[in-house]
């Protein structure tokens, strides 16, 4: 009886799963189809019939690859995300585990601080950001986009670490120190490798905030050749021209070809296997 | 010279100058051209003297202009990336390149990025771009504001303009909208003789597109006023196509074409006084204010299910997918709605001025754009800018964005040009409704972004019902008035 | 916060010696950290302080020194309180549902069925997009005249819904967006969370007999209280600082139902050009959000000793 019930269950729960899954991937699918076909069809066929014509397709993509640039500013955006992130990371893990571990006056406020930062909204924080970086003559570099965004990512990756590191008893920093390591030592021998789920969690939620990033990037920014994605997917609206909605779908495919990937490898990193058996 | 040629005497007489100092017409025929010409002995004689010993090999003289003076220099240029502007001039950077030599990259953000970027660029110490496009809308707050630089000496310089630039083909209604300001006076246009930007890249007005199919079914012409609107409307009004359409939504459109073109064109003035007399009052509560947008409110039924989410994109679909049977709108969309690949109605559709009041002037609003160079550019290469300047805004580019995209230009030529015309019969029309339109008052403050804003929230509130005509007006009026006070033009 | 610095300070003929290199640890972890912020985000705050007691606006190189007038303006201008109120109701009921869905998600991919890391990998892509081909996607997806969503909708026999036409449907809608977009922000968070718990505390409930939903109530969700109160935070802050959603659906219509305080602030700032104004605005946001996230961090404090260990 229970092993019916068992089946049943199953198979719910395999519904479900595919329901989830058709309900994420269906706005996709609608987008692929539109970036396919010809504006006028997209106006005029409701619903948009399956009837594709390569010529269409290939206008559309050549339009955003070549004419657009799209492929170069997903790759400036990798680039610059990238090195964000990565930084971010590198000064924000020992802080994070600072604030997890040690003990000193005013701790917890330090940290509210350094949350706090995130509470400015971008609309104050871009002019005065891009007036330093002309200061410094780094408009319209990678550089001039970089140093902002580390600043940006610094608060959510700290935020999440003290979290992880929290979950990860002491005993093991003792034990370690006990040895004979220090802080410093503890931290990248045992803790890094235990904590690849949450630096994988840190430095996806660092990175999408500043792969959405728009204002910094439209000041410091000025020429096609160092444009990010948000720049370049910012033209297809506007107030004063039709909306071009084949062009946004494809741009809307381009780009989320590769961030579905992204999103395929990160997934592992995230799932049990890796992290069990570290608190032994 | 002649103080009394008209300009294609002039033109023909620096073309016969030049060619005498580049040997390419001797002295003799010289002489006999200049007389068929009407020059007078003295003057034949008077030029004859200066270019005495002047052969080909005169590149040191300041008065001969050189193409290529300015070659290898780089130039950067910000511009709209909204309307295919820069579309057309980054087709022919290398015809650019080719003819002086200078290269130029183009940033072409959308508005509003484009506007705050700009600012920044102009208040800093130096400019990251030496040319600059700006909507004539901010030429008082941009221009107005002492950032752009004087372009007199350059323009009245030969060897800096190239000698068929042809300055006078320029559409006085654009230049007095984006060109000519009195920095002292604090007066745009009208009888300034500081000029600070060439119109370009384009320019453009409203005028009224309707189906010649539709109306010719029913036995209609193409309304001439309003009221002929309205029972056009009511008549060809179907389930597959409304009778009439309009920017219903809460869009930059509403208040700038559909109500203000209603407005002017019943008499309506948008402002009293002024703002250096610290008196600008609106005028919304006039009879003629709520008639527009009453005007609106009545076609609701007539217009498409949707149009109070219809902006400038709904619109030109709809149009172009044979929807709407008539409307005025922005003659920058004639484009896609003459394009068969983009429209279904490309050979149905048909042109007018638009519609007005009875015993009143057909007129819309007058948008477009200048091209200055920032005062605070890198002063080594603001010659080359305003050469690059003066190649954007030539004839020849003028056309070329009109023949290949369907830009609205800033030249007579452009407008007229027979060849262009045979293409596109719209042209006239579009040329007409720029000379006669209309600069909005409110573009001379600060404000006008924020007053266009407070319109368009009010005015797409009375569409889908939540408040009558009239009181969307006066709630309008209100915060209007409270804006300019706060801006220090009301008392 | 300058006790602390003084403290340190203080150790440092200690240094080099073990056990009190606690305090250069601290230096030498946090160090470089707080040195980055101070440059980088310190600066931009006090420089919108000064903007924000100016009346700068788009033409003039500076503005005037005005003190607290824009603060005075903000407080006066109804628009702020309607966009107030507009912005607790997106935040407040953004955040709850996608905590909700976020947290059922993750313990549904708890179960860890066959090829479900293909389908978290799909869901996890919205909170990635790029917002702009967020905002078109679902404007194309709710077209009025051809989107493909009310066609289905009617296909099935229900009226067409005006989704961002309406005054009544409008916010539900940018609601109805914002949860789709970042729901996979929580489902990630929690799930990481879920998936680092030892085994062995499920396996010890199952022993003892525990039935499932207890074991969900007394253990699961007391253990993942703190990421999803982590998840909770961070998304909240981020909601009430967004603009771009409002920007590409709705711009904040019709009639500024949807006008959040960020985009009152993002279109006072850039369309209108009120700097001054624009920046005082933002520390009003600032100042509303340092007093939630104060009263929220003490209330999970509280939570996290109560919660079973």
């Amino acid at each position: 009886m229970s092993a019916m019930r068992r089946i049943v269950g199953r198979s719910i729960a395999y519904v479900v799963l595919l329901l989830i899954g058709l309900v994420g991937i269906a706005p996709f699918l609608y987008l692929l189809v539109l970036s396919f076909k010809r504006r006028i069809d997209i106006i005029s066929e409701v619903p948009p019939t399956l009837h594709f014509d390569w010529a269409a397709i290939q206008a559309n993509y050549n339009e955003i690859i070549n004419y657009q640039g799209i492929l170069t500013s997903l790759v400036n955006s990798v680039i610059v995300v990238g090195i964000s992130t990565f930084l971010a990371l590198v000064i924000g893990t020992p802080a994070a585990y600072a604030f997890s571990r040690l003990q000193f006056r005013g701790r917890d406020t330090w940290a509210s601080t350094i949350l706090s930062f995130r509470f400015m909204p971008a609309v104050a924080v871009a002019v005065p950001i891009y007036l330093l970086m002309k200061a410094i003559g780094l408009t319209d570099t990678y550089p001039g986009l970089i140093l902002p965004y580390v600043a940006f990512s610094i608060p959510l990756v700290v935020w999440i670490l003290i979290g992880f590191f929290d979950e990860i008893p002491t005993d093991l920093d003792d034990a370690a120190r006990v040895d004979g390591c220090s802080r410093f030592q503890v931290l990248t021998r045992i803790m890094l490798p235990i904590m690849r789920p949450g630096l994988v969690v840190a430095a996806m939620f660092g990175a999408i905030f500043i792969w959405n990033e728009f204002l910094v990037a439209l000041f410091v920014i000025n020429s096609p050749e160092h444009s990010t994605i948000t720049l370049t997917a910012a033209t297809l609206v506007s107030a004063q021209r039709p909306i071009d909605w084949n062009i946004a779908a494809a741009t809307g495919v381009v780009t989320v070809i590769p961030i579905l990937l992204f999103s395929f490898v990160v997934q592992k990193y995230i799932v049990r296997g890796i992290t069990s058996g570290a608190v032994r | 010279m002649n103080q009394d040629a008209t300009p294609n005497q002039q033109r023909a007489i620096s073309d016969m100058v030049q060619g005498l100092l580049e040997d390419r017409i001797d002295r003799r025929e010289f002489v006999s051209r200049a007389l068929i010409l009407g020059l007078s002995a003295t003057s034949i004689g008077a030029i004859l003297a200066a270019c005495a010993g002047g052969s080909s090999s005169n590149n040191g003289t300041s008065g001969t202009y050189d193409p290529k003076k300015y070659a290898g220099t780089q130039l950067h240029i910000l511009m709209t990336g909204d309307e295919n502007d820069h579309r057309a001039l980054g087709d022919q950077l290398s015809q650019l390149k080719a003819e002086t030599g200078i290269d130029l990259v183009i940033t072409a953000p959308s508005l509003t990025p484009l506007i705050n970027k700009t600012l920044e660029n102009l208040k800093a110490s130096k400019s990251d771009f030496e040319l600059v496009e700006y909507l004539g809308f901010l030429t008082t707050q941009q221009v107005g504001g002492g950032y752009y630089e004087k372009l007199n000496p350059y323009l009245n310089d030969p060897a800096e303009t190239p000698p068929d630039y042809d300055f006078n083909d320029l559409i006085k209604a654009n230049l007095n909208n984006v060109g000519y300001y009195d920095l002292a006076a604090k007066k745009l246009g009208n009888g300034a003789t500081d000029l600070y930007g060439i119109p370009g890249l384009h320019s453009g007005s409203v005028i009224y597109f309707y189906r010649k199919d539709l109306f010719a079914a029913a036995g209609l012409q193409p309304a001439k006023t309003w009221d002929e609107f309205k029972a056009a409307a009511v008549k060809l009004n179907t389930k597959d196509v409304a009778g009439a359409s309009f920017v219903g939504a809460n869009d930059f459109s509403l208040a700038t074409v559909d109500w203000y073109t209603r407005f002017i064109t019943t008499g309506g003035k948008l402002m009293l006084g002024s703002p250096t007399t610290k008196d600008f009052k609106p005028n919304l509560t006039s009879p003629e204010a709520v008639g527009a947008l009453q005007m609106l409110v009545d076609l609701l039924p007539y217009a498409p299910k949707n149009v109070t989410q219809y902006g400038f994109s709904q619109n030109v679909d709809g149009f172009s997918t044979g929807k709407i049977a008539q409307m005025i709108f922005w003659s920058t969309i004639a484009g896609p709605v003459f394009n068969p690949n983009t429209s279904k109605v490309a050979d149905k559709t048909g042109t007018t001025p638009v519609p007005a009041g009875p015993g009143q002037k057909s007129s819309a609003i007058l948008g477009g754009w200048g091209v200055g160079i920032p005062k605070n550019a890198d002063p080594a290469k603001k010659k080359a800018a305003w050469r690059a300047l003066t190649w954007i805004t030539s004839k020849k580019f003028n056309m070329y964005e009109e023949e290949k995209y369907q830009i609205d230009a800033s030249r007579n030529s452009a407008f007229n040009d027979p060849s262009l015309v045979s293409k596109f019969p719209y042209l006239p029309n579009a040329g007409t409704a720029d000379s006669s339109a209309h600069v909005i008052e409110t573009s001379i403050i600060d404000e006008f972004f924020e007053l266009n804003a407070i319109m368009n929230v009010e005015f797409n509130k009375a569409l889908i019902g939540g408040q009558s005509a009239a009181a969307a007006c006066a709630t309008t009026q209100s915060q209007w008035e409270a804006v300019l006070r706060k801006g220090g033009h009301l008392a | 916060m300058n006790g602390t610095l003084i403290e340190r300070g203080s150790s440092r003929s200690s240094w080099a010696f073990g056990p009190s290199g606690r305090h250069r640890d601290t230096l030498l972890l946090l160090g470089p950290c707080v040195a980055y912020l101070i440059v980088f985000s310190v600066f931009p705050l006090l420089y919108s302080l000064r903007l924000s007691l100016t009346n700068l606006t788009g033409s003039s190189t500076s503005g005037q020194f005005v003190g607290l007038e824009n603060y005075r303006d903000i407080f006066t201008d109804p628009h702020f309180w309607g966009a107030a109120g507009t912005t607790a109701l997106m935040v407040g009921s953004s955040v709850a549902i996608a905590l909700v869905l976020g947290t059922a998600l993750a313990l549904f991919f708890g179960l860890n069925l066959r090829g479900s890391s293909i389908v978290r990998a799909v869901i996890t892509v919205p909170m990635l997009i790029t917002p702009i081909v967020v905002g078109v996607m679902w404007r194309a997806l709710l077209n009025p005249d051809w989107g493909i969503v009310n066609w289905a909708i009617g296909r099935v026999g229900l009226p067409a819904i005006n989704w961002l036409g309406s005054t009544d449907t409008a916010l539900k809608t940018l609601v109805m967006v914002d949860v789709w977009q970042w729901t996979p922000f929580v489902f990630v968070i929690v799930f990481a969370r879920l998936q680092s718990l030892p085994v062995e505390i499920f396996e010890a409930a199952q022993v003892d007999g525990a039935h499932r939903l207890a074991q969900l109530r007394w253990i699961t969700l007391p253990l993942l209280a703190p990421a999803i109160a982590l998840a909770a935070i961070i998304r909240g802050i981020d909601a009430f600082r967004s603009f771009d959603l409002v920007y590409g659906l709705s711009y904040g219509g019709p009639a500024r139902v949807t006008t959040t305080l960020s985009f009152l602030d993002y279109q006072s700032g850039f369309d209108f050009q009120r700097y001054g104004f624009a920046a005082a605005m933002a520390y009003v946001m600032v100042v509303i959000l340092v007093i939630a996230t104060t009263v929220l961090l003490r209330l999970v404090q509280v939570r996290r000793e109560d919660a079973v260990q």
